[in-house]
């Protein structure tokens, strides 16, 4: 137990309700007003988060896929640095809202890393997944570094074409 | 609302209308879709098909109309508004004409009721209008046109405005872009169609680490759309190719060499790794109750590089 106990006090500190609130992503789908296809929710089985550094900074540290949320995400970073979190359709289910004739959901992050970091803002890009295809995608977005507590960062999800009839499937 | 009972539906004119809907290329925000009743005789389609699509052009002043049966049998299988609204906003229309044609029972009328609606939510934009029309003056275009001509001027306060200004989408391959338009800034990409005067524009979109875009547009009523593709400022083009090249050195240095595997250095690093990693897991899982609780999600430190 006296091992554990500096990491439940990390944990604790991290998890406390105390701290600035979270940097929140908006992500939206398309309802193909802008570009592509319109997306319904039941069509999306999971939601898949990727930042990327910018070419001049270092890379994410590699890890292993770690479950979290009692199995309704997982995160990892991929062996190319990239920090990769999986929303699953349970997680989704709860929190997706309405947005025009589409969904939308808000996705809580923060880091540890401090303003003063001299490094450059990461590439933010999101992805719509079926039976593990990625039926939409986001264009690359730059995301503020570090991410601004309490502040939204919008990111529009589109369907192409040729994904159109699998972004309306709710099977 | 009227809701008279109307037989049952199916698609044994659409062929007939396929003609006149192939022809229409051109964007068409208004779409006129057909629903005929199951019976229908050749005679009556054919004179509809010709006579409603002109009558109703003839109300849409700078607005094309487009004969869309290749919506007739999504639409007939739609339960509900915002189901026929989707199918019409899909077919790239800002409105729909529904007709619904019901046979004559015996030797009564033809029963024809019109509908407007709007793409997305489907919702009618007025009260539909329903009219009967004599079985034997169903069969000639010129007829029912006269006999349509109040159904149609009824419709036409329902048919979407003639539009006024033109819109520009800029579609660009990065979101968080900043786009100007005539110098003036109109927000970061992706940006919902903007609205302008006909004429002509320039088109400035600039992101951070990208060569800037510069593009005179001539717009028209129809509307435009812009593909942007940023591509990279040439340092950080440099940087790319700097980073690739430093892959590629580390990658030929940290191959490993032509021995049997259990006697390579980095399998064994592995292993152990391995097993640290599975064993923080298991500590981690353990103290957190199986990871429930945080709502948040922790981005790791981003390594400071160059």
């Amino acid at each position: 137990m006296g091992r554990r106990l500096p990491l439940l006090l990390l944990m604790f500190a991290q998890c406390g309700d105390g701290g600035p609130p979270p940097h929140l992503l908006r992500i939206v789908a398309d309802d193909g007003s802008l570009m592509g296809n319109s997306i319904i929710q039941a069509a999306v089985q999971e939601i898949e988060i990727i930042v990327v550094p910018d070419i001049n900074d270092g890379r994410f540290e590699p890890s292993e896929p770690r479950e979290i949320m009692g199995g309704d995400a997982e995160v990892r970073v991929s062996a190319a640095g990239e920090w990769v979190l999986k929303l699953r359709k349970r997680w989704i289910d709860e929190n997706a809202e309405p947005s025009g004739s589409t969904f939308q959901v808000m996705v809580p992050i923060y880091t540890e890393q401090g303003e003063d970091a001299m490094v450059r803002d990461p590439t933010l890009r999101v992805a719509f997944l079926r039976n593990g295809v990625r039926i939409a995608e986001s264009n690359p977005r730059f995301l503020q570094w570090p991410p601004p507590p309490g502040e939204v960062t919008v990111v529009n999800v589109f369907c192409p074409e040729m994904f159109r009839l699998q972004c309306l499937n709710n099977d | 609302m009227v809701t008279r009972p109307m037989v049952p539906r199916a698609i044994f004119v659409a062929l007939l209308f396929s003609a006149t809907a192939a022809a229409q290329t051109a964007p068409a925000p208004v779409l006129f879709v057909p629903l005929p009743g199951e019976g229908l005789s050749e005679d009556v389609a054919h004179a509809v098909s010709e006579a409603v699509p002109q009558g109703l052009a003839s109300r849409l002043s700078r607005r094309e109309l487009r004969v869309a049966t290749e919506l007739t049998e999504p639409l007939l299988g739609c339960p509900d508004a915002p189901c026929r609204g989707q199918r019409l906003a899909e077919a790239g229309g800002t409105a729909g004409v529904l007709l619904t044609v019901s046979p004559p029972r015996g030797r009564g009328p033809i029963e024809m009721r019109f509908e407007v609606v709007d793409a997305v939510t489907g919702a009618p934009r007025g009260e539909a209008v329903e009219i009967e029309v004599p079985a034997d003056a169903a069969t000639d275009s010129a007829t029912l046109g006269e006999l349509l001509a109040p159904t149609f001027d009824a419709l036409a306060p329902q048919l979407p405005a003639p539009p006024s200004r033109a819109m520009l989408l800029v579609a660009a391959n990065l979101d968080g872009a900043t786009v100007q338009v005539d110098g003036e800034p109109r927000g970061e990409t992706p940006l919902p169609p903007l609205e302008l005067d006909p004429g002509t524009h320039t088109v400035t979109v600039t992101a951070r680490g990208y060569e800037p875009f510069n593009r005179s547009v001539e717009l028209s009523l129809e509307g435009t759309r812009l593909n942007v593709d940023l591509e990279p400022a040439a340092q950080t083009a440099e940087a790319m190719a700097r980073q690739d090249a430093a892959d590629a050195e580390d990658f030929v240095a940290n191959a490993p060499a032509d021995q049997p595997l259990r006697k390579q250095w980095w399998l064994w690093a592995a292993v152990g790794g391995g097993v640290v990693l599975i064993t923080t897991i298991a500590v981690v899982a353990a103290v957190a109750g199986g990871g429930g609780g945080a709502q948040r999600f922790e981005i790791p430190p981003i390594p400071e590089g160059m």
